[in-house]
């Protein structure tokens, strides 16, 4: 027999006998996704034939096989799995999963993607999940509050649309800070969405994959210069190969305001002005003849008898909803095949107003509200198997509406919460009338302001699209590619339609009405006065809004409408371009990436001249059998600030990482799940400087137009211009260059029994040098001799260090109930080593040797007690101010010991800086079944805050609770007071309170707290609904902290929109 | 290795393709303005020198309800700069409302702060004009622009160094670094030794003579040129900063002597009389459409409003005028809001300003030439009719008629007006100009005018040679005859006449001396009626170190009530205190901004503040 001939009668026989052991026998199978979802049309096919099945409509599949024989079940996109027939009877249920890498096991890093297992950096990492779990936040910045160590979001104002700023309204927006402060330039990180810069705010929470936060060097020297400040990686969802899955998920939320700064009842404050007024009466006889207030007025506030001669309202009451109701609604889709895969998702997001605005007759309810569409569409195409495209398409179409009264101001609508007396102005009379401003007691109507001033609206659209390519370059050498990827943003922000009020008359009734026995028949809508219609004439004083500059015959105008109008100076474009080569292979136990890329960015706007940057980045990694690993980064940054000697500059990076864990001597310790060393040192530069110039290192010549009201002209008989005016600009500094940050991290990573614990550890230091100080700063220094603001210059030196911790441990009990905690600490400290200031500046106020950011007082060491203690105590630095020092006012401290306290002389550094140096939480979580629970604990302290409490504001009848609470003045009892003796200060023009204002912002607050409950599968199976959850999530419930407000960070100016406290409800559907 | 060569060469290949990289970040050639395309020509060049204008002074037009009447002449609300001024709450006139106007930030800047910023300008300009980077320009135009820029400087510092007192006279560009200023230094010239404020000036004077030289007496093309600095006004600011220089105050500084500096008002005399000289010789040479002066250079009375306001939309200017901020603004905006912010009432501009003070209005002789008396008050012919007709010139009274108004300054009114007396300062409003009525109305104040000078040099040979009828040597006109010039116009009657009514009788409450001669008395008062509210008063009692005599005196205001047909009821006249004026010693010297005092200990602040 030939060769052919033998096997093939080899094999008939071997076939024939094989048949005769194992007969072929029906069966049946079911496929599922990993989710429990039937999968249809999947392949199942017995392993070495042809012969198969697909699975039906429900997944179900039968076939024709022998016992022992092997089925393959293969689906486009899920990982093949090989089933071993065991029985004849067996119903084989077949699960399969995702290809997809998961995420979890790969780290986003600059231009990159990284295992986990060799990220040599310092990376933080938040998923959908995390974010998620803060409620319903229209706001990506605040919702990365607590979620990684070292990152901390300082947040005072709850403004619905955040901090755009309209030019009229003033209120701060959330600052982000990573490992706290480290230059007294702007500390802000970079923000990249998708590898290109980008606004971080209006991306839509739903759509964020992960966020990575890059701390080191080693991670964000990539970024070079723009990572100084450290970097958020914002990555976006992408469609996986499968069928299209469905995902509806919808919010309401019910707001309502955070801690506010507690006022006391009228009667109360009423009592503590006569207090004040018989302390100052010395000063200011006027003042009691015109304020005090008598015991039966007292009474008439107390009982409320007469409520619009003797008001108590209670503004915040008034002004603010119990609750304001938001909702958010989002719709994503995604899916695809190996050659087209798609993420889509539309959002949509309503910020209500906790203020209480309303259509008083006016036709419209004005409102601080903020409505948000996102509109994303991401999708991935092979278009060979060796190039890929990316294409990202990103809308934002969002509506800030504010009233078009002024908020920020002190007597704003904000600070009516807290400046306001009860009793004036009156919000509105028994007839409908608003009561009039108080010019005296400086009392806008906040109620009146708010809701007759009409609304304006201000439009924003995004649209953001990028393409990257990628080209396999494998057949250069095997694990080499390309990819080049382009990025182009608008962003417009308009003048949207306004509709313009021009107020109704207030007016004001003399008290004496109403002491008269007047009051206002609400049946005869008169008021009536001894049984007869009053005449009102005799009491009431109208007040017209003005009309023109006189306000004479003025008639109610009706509303008015303003039309959108585009502002192109608002208007802003971006181009990014990028080309990258990359490389990564293995030999063995040696494995080896390279990147390197080259970018720019050109950024402008309206008609101003582009921001142009220009970046080459290189990388090199290498791993050793997974367990040494050693990597190199290098940027070379250029920026336009700089002249062409320092433009560009080299930024390398060094790293390397030790997993003890993958060592021999360690593979028998069953326990210990992983040990990893790792440090970096690198440098990294920043330019981020207000210069007041886009090329602050030369001296820019200008045209200008002069002021033509105010002339500026030659010329007989009329002035005219002949000449084109010319001027100069910002001196520049030729020799302007980088400011540069060396820095370092060691970390610790640890995990043991089976990763049920972890910790992950990294201590590090940083220093900067060549510091950026701009002309603002200097003015002190360069003095206004020079005769133009000062160029800027590299000034000074900072040093900072801190450490940060993470402790997780999970477990499960009888696999039913999983649960987990964590808990975070970070620390970052700083010091101003130099910072350049006048030779004159006195040592204790010199910057050096402080925090940057550190907090300055004028201190006091007591209360003088008596008048021996007044006379013995040191004064002010001049008779008038001494001349009203009274026992009851504090002593301040002399700090340089010439004899008097003078604030200029004698403030120094007090407290901690105005951002946190310590910040922790804890966050815990379980799930049973279909229940979970989770909750986060954040909370910070060494931090100062400056919260200016008024006191009697205008003289009227205001004051802080914490005041009164605090206060020497004797017949309020308190012990140990720190507060002055109550005073008006329009009779006691000095009246220090020295570190009084200056509070411990320190806080714990629960952060978030969510209970969902997910509907048995086999309820909702049958609707074809893979997952249905319910959930309620409570945002910022409960708040410890000895701050009279709610707020974190920044000193308060006083004119905020109040944070707040959120409860939603919502549900997940997925199909 | 063949594979890393590949890869090498396609990253030197993509190097290659990006190159020409570092010219990606430079400054757009569209940005960069050259020097070449500013300084290269006259007309660019002047360009760049006009920016100087922003920062000219106009004491009275300001957004701010700024005036130089700090010196008890005016009355005003609070939080306006006369209440400031008069309660010597000099800082906070300074850093709030300012106290000299400019175009460029009308509520805070103007000249205190942009000072330094003007001083670099001109010294840029005289750099570059050696530099010789001006390639396209006459040597004539060459002139005009040096002696633009030396005319700057001296006026720049003039202005400062009279409320600041002693600063270093920079006459270069700094550099950010250059930190060696010294407030206190001294000049060598002539072979003496100039200390201090005196040593600034003659750097001040220096300029405006060299300026002076190169300057034209009149510009060509008038209607783009006429108002830029003339050969005149380089003369006479030289006068009045020899003026200042030999002034008590300043000479105390300098030497420590309380006294004028003899050698200095020479000096002075003769720049007078150089400025008087070549006025005279170029009256009829004018533009077209102004006033013509009369042959002394000054102008007839009965244009004499028209050096401070018009109505028919040209500038307020007549040959009188050496210097002034030119005006491009018209109409009901600038009554209803800049005047009336100053001086303003509200029944004539709609707005409430500042109204004279009684005090002030007290050193307006009678027409007889005899001062006022307090008792006058109760007298309805004497008070207000009888009086120099410039009472008339710069007050409008109760029942005068002003268009459609008539004007109704009883006691009940005014305060319902908000205003603080019962008048309303009509210097710089034409005729018949009212909020309703305002035409093509603007307004002035000159910075420098001939009678000034007249003045100046009344002072100067008076104070220094004891005689006011004596021909001086080597001039050819006396004290009284330049002070005759000035009461002709106003037809009061002559010195001569007048001497007597000023004998041992100064007023009260004010900074006159019982022991100064009556001459000193007469033209000090002569001076503070021709320049009432032109910003020169408080200059004056300063430099004459006389303005402490006034301080704790009662600024008052006259109050009377009117019957139903608005006539006064004279038994209801009475002169009321409204508040005290201060000025203790360090009034005297304007307080620097910390930003120049914690500097260095080189630059001490002044004493007091």
């Amino acid at each position: 027999m030939k060769n052919w001939q033998k096997i093939l009668a080899f094999c008939v026989i071997f076939m024939f006998s094989y048949s005769l052991v194992f007969a072929q026998v029906l069966i049946k199978g079911s496929v599922r996704d990993k989710d429990g979802s039937p999968l249809p049309g999947v392949n199942v096919v017995i392993e070495g034939t042809t012969t198969g099945t697909i699975t039906g409509i429900d997944g179900q599949f039968n076939i024709q096989a022998k016992v022992g024989k092997k089925l393959m079940v293969r689906f486009i996109g899920m990982k093949s799995q090989l089933i071993e027939i065991k029985s004849a009877n067996a119903l084989l249920a077949i699960t399969l999963l995702d290809e997809t890498i998961e995420l979890g096991e790969t780290v986003v890093v600059g231009y990159g993607v990284q295992k986990k297992q060799s990220v040599v950096g310092a990376i933080g990492t938040a998923k959908a999940d995390d974010i998620k779990m803060q409620g319903n936040v229209s706001n990506m910045t605040d919702a990365l509050t607590g979620l990684i160590p070292g990152v901390s979001v300082l947040s005072i104002s709850g403004m619905p649309g955040g901090d755009y700023d309209t030019g009229l309204k003033i209120y701060t927006p959330s600052e982000i800070l990573i490992r706290g402060k480290t230059t007294w330039n702007n500390s802000s990180p970079l923000v990249l969405v998708d590898g290109v810069e980008r606004q971080m705010n209006e991306v839509d929470i739903n759509e964020v994959e992960s966020v990575s936060v890059l701390k080191d060097a080693s991670a964000t020297a990539v970024f070079g210069v723009k990572g100084g400040n450290g970097v958020i990686l914002i990555t976006t969802k992408r469609g996986k190969e499968g069928k299209a899955k469905f995902n509806v998920e919808a919010e309401m939320s019910f707001e309502s305001a955070s801690k506010i700064v507690g006022v006391e009842d009228t009667w109360k404050a009423a009592i503590a002005r006569n207090y004040a007024i018989e302390r100052t009466r010395r000063f200011n006889n006027g003042l009691w003849t015109q304020l005090y207030t008598s015991d039966q007025e007292i009474g008439y506030y107390r009982s409320g008898q007469y409520p619009y001669a003797y008001a108590s309202q209670d503004w915040q009451d008034i002004m603010l909803k119990d609750f304001a109701k938001s909702s958010r609604v989002n719709v994503t889709a995604s899916g695809g095949t190996k050659r087209a895969k798609y993420f889509a998702s539309a959002s949509y997001n309503h910020v209500g107003d906790i203020f209480d605005g309303q259509n008083v007759g006016t036709g419209y309810v004005p409102a601080y509200a903020y409505d948000r569409l996102n509109i994303r569409a991401n999708f991935d195409f092979e278009i060979t198997k060796t190039t890929q495209l990316a294409a990202n398409f990103a809308g934002m179409y969002g509506v800030q509406t504010t009233p078009n009264s002024n908020s920020g101001g002190l007597n704003g609508i904000f600070n009516s919460l807290t400046n306001l007396s009860g009793d004036t102005p009156i919000r509105v009379y028994e007839d409908g009338v608003p009561g009039t401003a108080d010019g005296s007691f400086g009392a806008a109507n906040p109620w009146y302001d708010f809701n007759f001033t009409g609304t304006s609206s201000y439009p924003r659209t995004m649209v953001n699209m990028d393409y990257t390519l990628t080209q396999k370059l494998d057949f250069i050498t095997k694990g080499l590619s390309f990819a080049g990827k382009l990025a182009f943003d608008n962003t417009f922000r308009n003048n949207g339609t306004k509709i313009y009020n021009a107020g109704v008359a207030t007016k004001t009734i003399a008290k004496n009405f109403y002491l008269e026995g007047g009051y206002y028949d609400y049946n005869a809508s008169t008021y009536m006065l001894n049984g007869s219609p009053a005449n009102m004439d005799n009491y009431t004083t109208y007040t017209e809004p003005k009309a023109g500059t006189e306000g004479f015959g003025w008639v109610k105008t009706p509303n008015s409408i303003g039309t959108e109008t585009v502002s192109l100076g608002d208007a802003e474009r971006s181009l990014y371009y990028q080309l990258q080569m990359q490389y990564s292979r293995s030999f063995g136990r040696h494995s080896v990436t390279a990147m390197a890329m080259f970018s720019r960015n050109q950024s402008e706007t309206g008609s101003n001249w582009p921001h142009k940057r220009e970046d080459w980045v290189g990388r090199i990694t290498y791993d050793y059998n997974q367990r040494y690993f050693f990597e190199m980064n290098g940027a070379y940054n250029g920026s336009e600030k700089f002249g062409p000697d320092y433009r560009f500059d080299f930024f390398p990076s060094v790293a390397g990482g030790w997993m003890v864990s993958n060592e021999g001597f360690l593979k028998d310790k069953k326990w210990l799940s992983k040990l990893k060393l790792r440090y970096s040192y690198g440098l990294v530069g920043n330019d981020n400087l207000n210069t007041g110039s886009t090329w602050p290192y030369v001296t820019i010549w200008n045209t200008y137009s002069p002021d033509n009201k105010e002339s500026n002209y030659y010329g007989y008989p009329s002035a005219y211009q002949e000449y084109i005016r010319y001027n100069e600009g910002n001196p520049g500094n030729p020799n302007l260059r980088w400011e540069k940050a060396a820095k370092q991290n060691l970390g610790f990573e640890f995990a043991a029994f089976n990763n049920k614990l972890s910790l992950t550890a990294d201590i590090f230091n940083e220093k900067r040098t060549d510091m950026l100080i701009g002309a603002d700063d200097r003015a002190n220094t360069v003095p206004p001799i020079f005769g133009k603001p000062a160029p800027p210059a590299n000034i000074g030196k900072a040093n900072s260090h801190g450490a940060e911790l993470e402790i997780t441990y999970r477990n499960s009990i009888k696999k039913n109930l999983n649960y987990w905690i964590t808990a975070k600490w970070a620390i970052a400290r700083s010091e101003v080593i130099y910072k350049e200031s006048t030779e004159l500046t006195l040592p204790h106020q010199k910057p050096e040797g402080k925090p940057l950011g550190q907090t300055n007082a004028g201190l006091s060491t007591g209360i003088i007690g008596s008048w021996d203690d007044l006379y013995s105590a040191t004064g002010a630095n001049n008779a008038s101010s001494n001349s009203f020092l009274l026992p009851g006012d504090l002593i301040m401290l002399d700090f340089n010991a010439d004899g008097s306290y003078y604030s200029s002389d004698d403030n120094v550094p007090y407290g901690y800086p105005t951002y946190p140096q310590n910040n922790y939480g804890v966050s815990l979580g379980a799930n049973y079944k279909g229940f979970d629970l989770a909750m986060s604990f954040v909370g910070a302290y060494n931090v100062t805050r400056s919260i200016s409490l008024p006191l009697f504001y205008y003289d009227n009848l205001q004051v802080a609770s914490v005041i009164l609470g605090d206060t020497w003045t004797p017949e309020y009892n308190n012990s140990n007071p720190s507060y002055p003796a109550l005073a008006l200060s329009s009779a006691k023009a000095y009246n220090p309170t020295g570190q009084y204002n200056l509070f411990d912002g320190s806080f714990l607050r629960l952060q978030s707290v969510e209970l969902g409950y997910s509907i048995p599968k086999q309820l909702i199976e049958p609707l074809r609904i893979n997952n249905l959850k319910l959930y309620v999530n409570g945002k910022n419930l409960f708040l410890w902290t000895k701050m009279p407000n709610d707020g974190v960070g920044m000193n308060d100016p006083g004119a905020n929109y109040p944070t707040k406290k959120q409860i939603n409800i919502g549900l997940n559907l997925q199909f | 290795m063949k594979r890393y060569t590949i890869k090498i060469g396609l990253l030197l290949a993509m190097a290659f393709m990006l190159s020409s990289c570092k010219e990606y970040l430079n400054i757009p050639p569209e940005a960069a303005i050259t020097e070449e395309q500013i300084f290269g020509s006259y007309a660019s060049f002047q360009g760049f020198q006009d920016q100087l204008l922003n920062n000219l002074v106009d004491y009275n037009n300001h957004g701010s309800r700024v005036t130089n009447s700090v010196g008890g002449e005016a009355l005003s609300a609070d939080n306006q700069s006369a209440a400031y001024g008069n309660s010597g709450n000099y800082k906070a006139l300074l850093s709030s409302v300012g106290i000299y106007s400019a175009g460029v930030n009308a509520f805070s800047a103007g000249l205190y702060s942009s000072m330094w910023e003007n001083i670099r300008i001109t010294n840029m300009c005289l750099e570059k004009l050696k530099s010789g980077v001006l390639t396209d320009a006459t040597d004539e135009q060459r002139d005009w622009l040096k002696g633009q820029a030396l005319f700057f400087r001296a006026y720049y510092y003039y202005e400062f160094v009279r409320s600041f007192g002693t600063v270093p006279y920079v006459d270069k560009v700094l550099s950010a670094e250059e930190q060696d200023m010294k407030r206190h230094w001294t000049y060598e010239k002539n072979g003496k030794t100039y200390k201090d404020v005196q040593a600034v000036f003659e750097r001040i004077v220096e300029d405006f003579d060299a300026a002076a030289a190169l300057l034209p007496a009149n510009w060509p093309s008038p209607n783009i040129n006429w108002g830029r600095p003339s050969k005149l006004a380089a003369l006479g600011f030289k006068a009045k900063a020899l003026q200042f220089s030999a002034s008590p105050l300043f000479n105390q500084q300098a030497t420590g002597v309380l006294d004028y500096d003899k050698d200095l008002l020479n000096r002075c005399a003769i720049a007078c009389k150089a400025a008087i000289d070549l006025a005279a010789s170029l009256v009829g040479t004018q533009p077209a459409g102004m006033p013509v002066a009369d042959a002394d250079g000054l102008t007839k009375w009965a244009d004499l409003r028209k050096v401070f306001a018009t109505v028919d939309g040209t500038q307020p200017y007549t040959p009188e005028v050496l210097f002034h901020r030119a005006i491009n603004s018209f109409g009901a905006l600038v009554i209803s809001q800049a005047t009336s912010r100053n001086y303003g009432e509200k029944q004539v501009t709609g707005q409430n300003g500042a109204q004279a003070s009684q005090n002030y209005m007290d050193k307006f002789e009678m027409k007889d030439g005899s001062r006022y008396q307090i008792a006058y008050d109760k007298d309805k012919v004497r008070r207000w009719d009888d009086r120099d007709k410039r009472y008339d010139f710069n007050f409008y009274m109760h029942g005068d008629q002003v268009d459609k108004v008539t004007l109704d300054f009883s006691w009940t009114k005014f305060n319902a007006d908000g205003a603080s007396n019962s008048n309303a300062i009509r210097k710089f409003l034409c005729d018949g100009v009212t909020k309703d009525n305002p035409g093509l109305a603007t307004f002035c104040t000159p910075l420098l005018r001939l009678a000034d000078i007249y003045l100046t040099y009344a002072e100067a040979v008076y104070e220094s040679t004891g005689s006011y009828n004596n021909t001086p040597a080597g001039l050819s006109m006396t004290a009284e005859q330049a002070v005759n010039k000035i009461r002709i116009r106003a037809g009061q009657p002559t010195v001569a006449a007048t001497v007597p009514f000023y004998e041992n009788n100064p007023l009260t409450g004010s900074c006159e001396l019982a022991s100064d001669p009556a001459f000193r008395l007469l033209y000090r008062n002569e001076r503070a009626v021709e320049f009432a509210y032109e910003g020169v008063y408080w200059f004056d009692i300063r430099r004459w170190k006389r303005a402490q005599l006034q301080d704790g005196v009662q600024l008052q205001a006259l109050m009377f009530d009117v019957d139903k047909k608005k006539v006064i009821i004279e038994s209801s006249v009475n002169r009321v205190d409204v508040s005290p004026y201060v000025f203790k010693d360090q009034h005297y010297w304007m307080p620097f901004d910390v930003s120049l005092t914690r500097f260095t200990t080189d630059w001490e602040q002044n004493p007091g503040w």
